[in-house]
């Protein structure tokens, strides 16, 4: 029986060695295939490549039939709910919430009102998107904002914060039961540039993070991606469907 | 100042900005699929070892060493693929290149050492198969179209920020290592060329790709990619520190290859010197 005529195994199968054991002594029919002209070689190498990237995209797609510009959860899992302290409407008193999507899109962040760069710019651009969104859809889109410096953000200091972007919830949650709900979300925080007591700075996880009406956590975005308005718009919308 | 923390989907577990033990990043977790995968590929591997026990000639050509590097490879990808480490590869480009280099230059090796010999017969399918796969310029195409478009920052970002970077772009680096492995160890002479000099410039060549995205890495005074700018990264480092430590993980885990394929373009030196004929298939050492 010749190599050709020998049935091949699904699972690794030794084939005695030459008489004499040397493993690299090659029968004479060795390597025909690997001796083609180096231009079948190429067109072979090209049609590979071409194959790879275009498997990657049509993966991409099929994973995300729609082409989400945030990170997505694949499948989406259920956001942990919170319970905190807000400032009630007038802005005079606080009290108690419990954050739940009631039938509204949520875009959830957590910062801080002393933060010089990143939450007011975050904050802005979720603004501009909420005036992006149709009034039907703005009726069922909301903002919320956990504070990672529960210490001197106040639930009125939050409000006032909210407001000054175009409103929104922004909720104060005390330790450690801020850190449990920071953990669910994978958001971390650690005060900085520790000046006194109350002159401080926090570092954090930038995220913002999209919960349907469902309640379930659908995508983030990173911080760096915020600007692109048009892109974050269509990500709420699609999941707004 | 607030530093910005990117977040992978999914992501969580570990407690972001801390400073992980080992413990708690090598402590497993449970993709089905993952594991599914593993087990059948370890489940196939230790069938066929059993049953090459049965004969004298089985166990001259599948020796228990091939098994335990097996064993070996098996593990390293079960920890590359299903530790917890997966959870901060937003917060560390360090330790997610490392997984990266695990998969496509310590476990390829391995794994093709831990192949028996097979005489598959280059004409049936799996031959071809084979054939087309281990064809030199093939293998160095993929491989660098791996390297090369993932790390380009547009394909390295999509893969901090979209599913790749879970389980699909690992498993990229893995075979397209295993693919370069194999042309430079040749597990399959029936199908594989034998010459040192063929196996040795594809080495080199297919080193360069990484060489070059590590000197990169390890020269540039920015951090290059947008998720890592301003992470707040675990172990107190810096985003660039996290970079240039990338670009010698990539740069050392490169090294082995190379020296390999010097050592196989010296044999084939050797052999030209020797007399030999030096053609495409010539310049065989004994």
């Amino acid at each position: 029986m010749t190599d050709s005529e020998r049935p091949q195994s699904q699972v690794p199968h030794p084939e005695p060695s030459s008489p004499d054991g040397d493993q690299n002594h090659v029968t004479s029919n060795a390597a025909p295939l690997l001796r083609r002209p180096w231009y079948v070689s190429l067109v072979f190498a090209l049609i590979a490549v071409t194959v790879l990237l275009g498997g990657v995209a049509l993966y991409n797609r099929v994973k995300n039939p729609f082409p989400f510009f945030g990170t997505t959860y694949t499948p989406p899992r259920a956001a942990t709910m919170f319970s905190g302290t807000v400032a009630s409407a007038s802005g005079q008193t606080a009290q108690s919430y419990t954050f739940a999507p009631k039938g509204k899109t949520t875009a959830l962040f957590f910062g801080f009102t002393h933060c010089p760069n990143i939450c007011p710019l975050t904050l802005a651009y979720l603004q501009k998107v909420k005036t992006r969104l149709t009034a039907e859809q703005q009726k069922n889109f909301q903002v919320v904002l956990v504070s990672v410096d529960p210490q001197r953000d106040t639930p009125q200091q939050l409000k006032s914060y909210m407001d000054y972007f175009g409103g929104g919830t922004g909720v104060n949650i005390p330790e450690p039961r801020l850190s449990e709900v920071a953990r669910a979300y994978g958001v971390g925080y650690s005060k900085a540039d520790i000046k006194s007591k109350d002159v401080y700075q926090v570092n954090h996880t930038t995220a913002t993070y999209l919960i349907d009406r469902e309640g379930q956590l659908r995508l983030l975005w990173d911080y760096t991606q915020m600007a692109q308005l048009d892109k974050i718009v269509a990500d709420i919308q699609e999941v707004m469907r | 100042m607030s530093v910005a923390v990117t977040q992978a989907a999914g992501a969580g577990g570990l407690p972001i900005g801390a400073n992980p033990t080992l413990g708690e990043l090598l402590s497993l977790r449970f993709d089905p699929l993952i594991w599914l995968a593993l087990l059948l590929v370890g489940g196939w591997y230790v069938y066929g070892f059993i049953r090459s026990r049965q004969s004298p000639q089985g166990r001259q050509s599948w020796p228990t060493w091939r098994a335990v590097i097996f064993a070996l490879a098996w593990f390293l990808t079960l920890i590359a693929t299903q530790s917890q480490a997966i959870t901060v590869t937003a917060n560390s480009m360090a330790l997610y290149m490392g997984r990266l280099m695990v998969l496509a230059e310590v476990v390829p090796p391995l794994a093709v050492l831990a192949l028996p010999r097979l005489n598959i017969a280059p004409h049936t399918t799996l031959g071809k198969l084979l054939g087309f796969f281990l064809d030199p310029w093939v293998a160095l195409a993929l491989w660098s179209a791996i390297i090369i478009f993932w790390n380009l920052p547009a394909g390295f970002n999509a893969s901090i920020v979209s599913n790749t970077a879970a389980a699909f772009l690992p498993a990229l680096y893995l075979l397209g290592g295993l693919l370069v492995w194999a042309v430079v160890l040749r597990p399959f002479p029936t199908i594989q060329g034998r010459s040192y000099g063929n196996r040795g410039w594809f080495g080199l060549l297919a080193a360069l790709p990484m060489m070059l995205i590590a000197s990169v890495w390890l020269y540039s005074r920015e951090v290059l990619y947008s998720p890592y700018v301003s992470a707040l990264c675990l172990w107190n480092l810096s985003p660039l520190q996290n970079q240039q430590i990338s670009g010698w993980i990539m740069m050392l885990a490169g090294l082995p290859g190379i020296a390999l394929a010097f050592g196989q373009l010296f044999a084939w030196l050797i052999s030209l010197s020797d007399g030999g004929d030096g053609g495409p298939e010539g310049g065989e050492v004994a």
